[in-house]
């Protein structure tokens, strides 16, 4: 649930880590509403409850033999208090159905200080035998430390082991919890990584509450009425969410339920609509970036010298990217509001939200006026139909640019009709430029947060050119095979900011030249790299580069009195993410777009004579481009393509498509020129 | 004995608790043999890897007196592939693999997976098989290999189409000569070394190929025969055209466990050379019906 890279925005409740379980079942439950009625009973010592036994011989829902386990049965029981204070049930039984499974019988639970657990038990029951119980005090806690990304941290994790599961072996079990929530929301996520029998949600409500409801991913269910204020919805036979390389996040594919919660009064303190959600989230951040005189001096400082205000604001982002270290310290409502910028600055490290809002403030300094957005930083969580909600993970910032700011490195911009030329930028990417947006941030649907209010509103997305790989190489073959010669890289975009990422502890030369050996290695046999240099490593507003030279033995083949030479010397850009038995499910996600580009160029020996020479490639489709040709040219063989990948996303019904584009890539980069003695 | 697993024992430190697994010495024909009965689908003759090679204390009444369990042999572990394709007219090779696990090779692929069921393991198979290969392709084990026997080998049975592998060069058709060879590519890309180099148990792998040609196609040539004879590590390659088909065997064996860094750069080049051997290529002349992308 939580980006560790990012993450600083709290999770809204207590939070059941399932989403990596995997369950399974059909059926059963027409008896258990009633059997429910009764619950919860109980155990006797160690027996696990009616409502767990009344599972074990029902049957299970459609599945796979590929299938680890089942969910037989889940259930929220969610009672709201006139106080606001919330009560929770939760109820979950698995059938354990392949050794994988057995992972199921580690349940956790991320709380935080707002939370009171009262109640957790869980039980196996195996096949044969008599039950296994694991109560309150043979759970442990865990806290949130620094391998997590945050330095203090009010959360902890309650974590529980079921014995015995095995299987078939079914395992449950039972956690009630207390909760004083920021927001009067909450979310049901019914569907799994595992097929489920039945998912039930129940809600109470004090006199005069009302509430609204939003389906996700999942056509509308209606409530059921179960007495005086108290509804309930059950879902049965809900299909598994298998997981797929490449595939959109989950909150963009599973089914989930939006529940506000709208005391007497009409005040609903949960969010229905974005503008709410803003409002909310500007109201925690009112007086956060005003800037101290320390911070006043700094900015002066840092932008004495700068001759435009495109040239200050960007000495201000480094200043974020650089001297203030990301910190994550999350208490209480601080997952969702800034520390003041005057601390941040004073005690130089911050979390995302923090460097975005001691930037506005250094920014407001000389003028500029900027605005929090908050994001989820994998895209797709978000879309324009998603209802308003704790989604986002991340914090960024939308700087409102003067007319006077005309720099043509400022790509990642659009007009806002009200606000006018906005720019996104990242204070906690310290690799990606001012200007520029990495690659899962571009098109992603996000939070702009404005004075009393807010809208949901999708970044730009940069062009193929923004990103990519561009290797231009001066080659010599030799009679005997032996390929020598230059090689120069550029890399932009996020092509650059990973491999940056890569030498970012390096430090030494022979390190550096690594990732080009890596490379060079998977694309021929002998070669002794002779000469490497790394260029604008530490400039992030300048292309990355390698330059190098090598020598490789026996690249070109002897084949009788011919010589065969593959002019797509290095570097590969097939891929076999659909390469899969099963049909595809899910569309295909890029991180971003890019324009990736060789051109080679090998000088053949003396004495040789071009033969033949593979086909020129041609591919046009709406997600990506591929275009290859090699030609001779006098006595050298030239070599070019250009490959890009345009739309972030491929629908299913164009995976086939996608397959196809990657083999035609591989068979291109496979393709061979034949030489031949020239007297021939 | 003290396994080789975790750290290389010394006697000089007289740390009994480095002594941390036991075996048993039997005389059999006037020969001492080495076994662990506990230790599951371990064959007959051999011991676990981590306790091969290795220092023990042999209990006497005299207090004892060290020995050193053996070390196997690479023909005792060994990895067989054989495949017999036949090119399709789009270019991919396409037929059936049998992959042989024998000795060590197959022990611990049976230690690793005796807590999994039929389903995971299958996966499995057809992972390492996809692993072989340096490119992508459809694979379907076909057979219910034995997981539970510790003597008879582990036998896999594959049909197998590697997509586009036959490559169009105008009027001729390419195809590298080695084709599980992908674990040799990978590995020693760097030319620094900081550590020693250490393996498991010597190995042998050994790959019996075999290709038809489609109905007009000829062969216009093959490469010369690889002999890369280390001692310690060999590599052969031999290409031979048969009526109608080429006939490609390979063979790569490993006979160290522990290579100082100062001998890396020779490891290096070793497998440099299988790369480059397994990267030449096998002419087809299509005629007519020729290759296409």
């Amino acid at each position: 649930m939580r980006n560790k890279s990012f993450s600083n925005l709290a999770p809204p409740r207590p939070i059941i880590n399932f989403f990596f379980q995997l369950p399974a079942a059909a059926g059963v439950f027409l008896l258990l509403p009633l059997l429910l009625a009764l619950a919860p009973r109980p155990a006797f010592a160690g027996d696990a409850p009616a409502w767990m036994h009344a599972l074990t011989s029902a049957p299970l829902p459609p599945h796979d033999e590929k299938t680890d386990a089942v969910l037989l049965y889940s259930e929220e029981i969610l009672i709201v208090q006139p106080n606001g204070k919330l009560k929770e049930i939760d109820r979950s039984a698995y059938k354990i159905l392949r050794p994988n499974g057995r992972r199921y019988g580690k349940v956790s639970l991320t709380f935080d200080s707002e939370t009171r657990i009262t109640n957790i038990h869980g039980w196996c029951i195996p096949a044969q035998g008599k039950d296994f119980e694991v109560r309150d005090k043979d759970v442990t806690e865990q806290g949130y430390g620094v391998e997590d990304g945050f330095l203090v941290t009010g959360y902890s994790t309650k974590v529980m082991n079921i014995p015995a599961s095995e299987p078939g072996n079914v395992i449950g079990y039972e956690i009630e919890h207390e909760d004083r929530p920021y927001v009067l929301q909450d979310s049901w996520y019914f569907q799994r990584n595992v097929p489920v029998s039945e998912a039930r949600y129940t809600l109470q409500l004090p006199p005069s509450w009302e509430y609204k409801i939003v389906w996700v991913n999942h056509p509308e269910v209606p409530a059921a009425s179960q007495g005086v204020n108290q509804w309930h919805w059950v879902i049965q036979n809900i299909p598994e969410i298998k997981h797929e390389e490449s595939m959109p996040p989950w909150t963009g594919v599973a089914g989930f339920m939006i529940v506000n919660l709208i005391p007497p009064g009409g005040n609903s303190r949960g969010f229905l609509s974005w503008s709410e959600m803003g409002a909310w989230e500007d109201q925690l951040i009112q007086n956060r970036a005003n800037p101290s005189l320390e911070i006043k001096q700094k900015v002066a400082e840092l932008t004495a010298n700068q001759p435009s205000s495109a040239a200050k604001m960007r000495a201000l982002a480094e200043f974020l990217q650089k001297d203030i270290r990301y910190v994550g310290i999350e208490l209480g409502i601080g997952g969702w509001q800034p520390h003041p910028a005057k601390d941040v600055f004073t005690s130089r490290y911050g979390d995302c939200k923090d460097k975005a809002t001691l930037l506005a403030a250094m920014l407001s300094e000389v003028g500029i006026e900027s605005h929090l957005v908050i994001i989820n930083t994998e895209r797709g969580n978000v879309t324009p139909s998603t209802p308003p909600h704790l989604v986002f993970d991340h914090a960024i910032l939308a700087v409102k640019l003067p007319d006077s700011a005309a720099d043509p490195s400022f790509v990642a911009t659009l007009q806002h009709p009200k606000l006018g030329r906005l720019l996104f930028f990242d204070p906690t990417d310290e690799l990606t430029p001012f200007g520029e947006l990495r690659g899962p941030l571009q098109a992603n649907y996000a939070l702009l947060v404005t004075p009393g209010g807010g809208e949901l509103m999708q970044l730009p997305q940069l062009s193929t050119s923004a990103s990519g790989t561009t290797r231009v190489a001066k080659l010599t073959l030799d009679p005997r095979g032996t390929l020598s010669g230059s090689v120069h890289e550029t890399r932009v975009g996020d092509s650059a900011r990973y491999q940056r990422m890569t030498l970012r502890f390096v430090e030494k030369d022979s390190d550096r030249i690594k990732p080009i050996e890596t490379m060079m290695a998977r694309s021929m046999g002998t070669f002794q790299i002779t000469k490497a240099t790394v260029i604008n490593q530490k400039q992030n507003s300048l292309p990355f580069g390698y330059d190098w030279s090598f020598v490789a033995l026996d690249y070109g083949k002897n084949a009788g009195d011919l010589l065969l030479v593959r002019p797509r010397v290095i570097g590969s850009l097939a891929s076999g993410v659909l390469e899969t038995k099963e049909p595809r499910k899910y569309p295909v996600e890029f991180e971003g777009p890019r324009r990736d580009v060789d051109n080679f160029e090998i000088k053949i020996p003396p004495g040789f004579v071009v033969d033949e020479l593979p086909p020129p490639i041609d591919v046009e489709y709406s997600f990506g481009s591929y275009h290859s040709k090699t030609e001779a040219v006098g006595d050298t063989i030239r070599y070019t393509r250009t490959a890009e990948i345009k739309e972030l996303s491929v629908p299913v019904s164009k995976a086939d498509d996608l397959k196809k584009f990657y083999r035609i890539i591989a068979t291109d980069e496979r393709n061979t020129a034949v030489l031949k003695p020239a007297s021939n | 004995v003290a396994t080789r697993d975790d750290y290389f024992f010394q006697q000089s430190r007289m740390n009994s608790d480095e002594l941390n697994s036991s075996i048993a010495i039997v005389k059999v024909d006037g020969k001492d043999m080495y076994f662990n009965p506990g230790a599951a689908f371990v064959p007959f003759g051999l011991l676990p890897w981590k306790e091969t090679g290795v220092n023990g204390l042999k209990l006497n009444k005299d207090g004892g007196a060290w020995i050193e369990t053996p070390l196997p042999l690479s023909a005792d572990s060994q990895i067989t592939r054989k495949a017999d394709f036949k090119i399709t007219d789009e270019g991919a090779l396409e037929g059936k693999v049998t992959v042989t696990y024998t000795g060590l090779e197959a022990c611990t692929r049976r230690q690793e997976w005796r807590n999994q069921d039929a389903e995971a393991r299958k996966k499995y198979l057809e992972e390492v098989l996809k692993d072989y290969v340096p490119a992508s392709m459809d694979v379907d084990l076909k057979n219910h290999p034995d997981w539970e026997s510790s003597e008879k080998p582990l036998v896999a049975e594959y049909e197998v189409k590697i997509p586009g592998w036959v490559s169009s060069a105008g009027r001729r058709a390419l195809m590298p000569a080695g084709i599980f060879c992908s674990t040799e590519k990978r590995i020693f890309t760097h030319t620094n070394r900081v550590n020693p180099v250490y393996f498991q148990f010597p190995f042998r792998k050994t790959d019996d190929v075999t290709v038809e040609l489609p109905a007009g196609w000829k062969i216009g040539s093959v490469p010369k025969p690889e002999d890369q004879d280390a001692k310690a590590a060999e590599y052969t390659l031999t290409v031979e055209e048969k009526p109608g088909a080429v006939h490609v065997t390979r063979v790569l064996r490993f006979d160290m466990l522990l290579l100082q860094k100062e001998l890396y750069p020779s490891l290096r080049n070793f497998f440099l050379v299988v790369k480059s051997g397994d990267e030449k290529q096998i002419v087809f002349e299509p005629g007519a019906a020729a290759a296409n992308n």
